[in-house]
């Protein structure tokens, strides 16, 4: 699993690649809990190189959003690819999040929402 | 016509036919099916003594074969066979192939072993090849001419021995056909094959041997249609499997799934069953996590080739349940995949284990 961050525009960009499975799920909620404590609130997540996700992945997602609502955060997910997004589609996480087609979509939304 | 009792046949150490006991009436076809190497063609071989039994006996017309003082060429002389590789005298033409056991062996004129030879080459289709040699037929028509030379003979029964396993495709036909009438015209006869369509339609019993003893035989109905034993079952369809085991929380999930990767990829499976199959394992297995440790899991993909089914069964150990309607779980998501990927389901409690079984959609 690949996740990495970078902070633009005040908005913390993580880029999540890979697999979000139950192997790696730990560890990227980890990673996700510690930015939340960091204070980064405005998360957009570029999921562009994520190629499968389990249930134990949407987990670590649904997660990561409830701490972010619990301190008036916000989450977007970009770039969701076409198996992911049949996932996203089945359980609902299309209600869920707001899901853009690229990370400027994403920030965009960010900002017409602040 | 045939009676064989707990037959016996080693080869060194190894143990080919182990325990063998069946009989061929009189009219009967009966069909020898089962994986290579299982002792099919050395039960034939043994019934005329091409090779000699070990243990047990052999009875063909009410005589002891293996009695000292049976004639056992008289008694071969009843029974015919026809081998995968034709095994026809390459020096001698047709003709000379269907009346040479004829006329040294039953003392038939050559006139009349001639007339006779002429008529079964008709029956064969083959009545223009009279003179020809072997090596100028084809492999199709070489066993067609086998055929006949057994018929030359007049046998009793006839026993064949893979009669198509040494064709080209494009021949099977023409000698599947010539044994369909000497079944319609009552022969006797016992078919080493692996033909199953063929099996199923000119046989009146299937004998499914496995591992040197007779698994399972019945009607054709029930060895293609309704097999009663499961590795019948896994035979007559093709199926294909993969088990593991899971015994504990700590299995390693990504070299389960390289394994399985390498079953989808020998059963030349679309990427996307594939991937569906991999995503209804890893959710299947974390459905049982919470049970992983007191219990234990064995997982079988089977992919069944005649219907092109790929089937997931867990067995586990523990309290009688559906694993999926008893274990603790945070939410449905889980639950919401599986029913995704799955065409059906269906538990049952099979002695001491919970068993789930799940057919993948197409």
């Amino acid at each position: 699993m690949i996740f990495t961050t970078r902070v633009e525009d005040g908005r913390c960009i993580v880029s999540l690649g890979g697999r979000l499975d139950t192997v790696t799920s730990p560890a990227c909620e980890e990673k996700f809990r510690d930015l939340v404590s960091e204070g980064h609130l405005a998360v957009v997540v570029d999921l562009a190189t994520l190629d499968y996700i389990s249930s134990t992945g949407l987990r670590v997602l649904l997660q990561m959003a409830r701490q972010l609502e619990a301190k008036n955060g916000k989450v977007c997910l970009a770039n969701v690819q076409h198996n992911v997004m049949s996932v996203f589609e089945l359980t609902n996480f299309t209600r869920i999040f707001v899901i853009k087609n690229s990370v400027d979509e994403a920030m965009e939304s960010m900002r017409e929402k602040e | 016509m045939i009676t064989v009792k707990h037959l016996r046949k080693q080869f060194g150490d190894l143990a080919v036919l182990k325990d063998i006991t069946t009989e061929i009436r009189k009219g009967e076809v009966v069909s020898i099916i089962g994986p290579s190497g299982t002792g099919k063609s050395t039960l034939l071989r043994c019934l005329n003594l091409l090779e000699m039994p070990d243990g047990g006996s052999i009875e063909v017309g009410g005589a002891d074969v293996l009695d000292r003082k049976t004639n056992v060429p008289k008694v071969r002389q009843r029974m015919g066979m026809v081998f995968q590789s034709f095994n026809l005298f390459n020096h001698l033409s047709v003709l000379e192939n269907l009346t040479l056991a004829p006329r040294k062996l039953k003392g038939v004129r050559r006139a009349e072993a001639e007339a006779k030879a002429l008529e079964l080459l008709r029956l064969v289709g083959l009545a223009e090849k009279v003179h020809s040699y072997p090596d100028e037929l084809s492999g199709g028509q070489k066993q067609r001419v086998a055929i006949a030379r057994c018929l030359a003979m007049e046998p009793e029964i006839i026993l064949f021995d893979e009669p198509t396993s040494a064709l080209d495709p494009t021949m099977v036909h023409e000698v599947l056909s010539v044994i369909r009438r000497l079944a319609r015209n009552g022969m006797t006869m016992a078919i080493v094959t692996h033909e199953m369509d063929f099996a199923r339609d000119v046989s009146n019993r299937v004998v499914y041997m496995d591992e040197g003893v007779i698994y399972e035989e019945g009607p054709p109905e029930q060895i293609f249609d309704h097999p009663q034993r499961e590795r019948t079952r896994a035979f007559v369809n093709r199926i294909h499997s993969y088990t593991c085991r899971i015994a504990s929380r700590d299995y390693d999930l990504y070299d389960m799934n390289a394994s399985i990767e390498a079953f989808c990829e020998k059963q030349i499976l679309p990427r996307k069953t594939r991937d569906n199959l991999l995503s209804l394992v890893e959710e299947l297995l974390q459905i049982y996590h919470p049970l992983l440790g007191s219990i234990v899991l064995d997982m079988t993909i089977s992919h069944i080739e005649k219907s092109d089914v790929l089937e997931v069964i867990m067995e586990s150990t523990g309290e009688p349940g559906n694993p999926l309607e008893s274990a603790q779980r945070e939410d449905d998501l889980g639950l919401t995949i599986i029913n995704s990927l799955i065409q059906d389901q269906k538990y049952s409690r099979d002695g001491d284990k919970n068993r789930l079984e799940f057919h993948l959609k197409r």
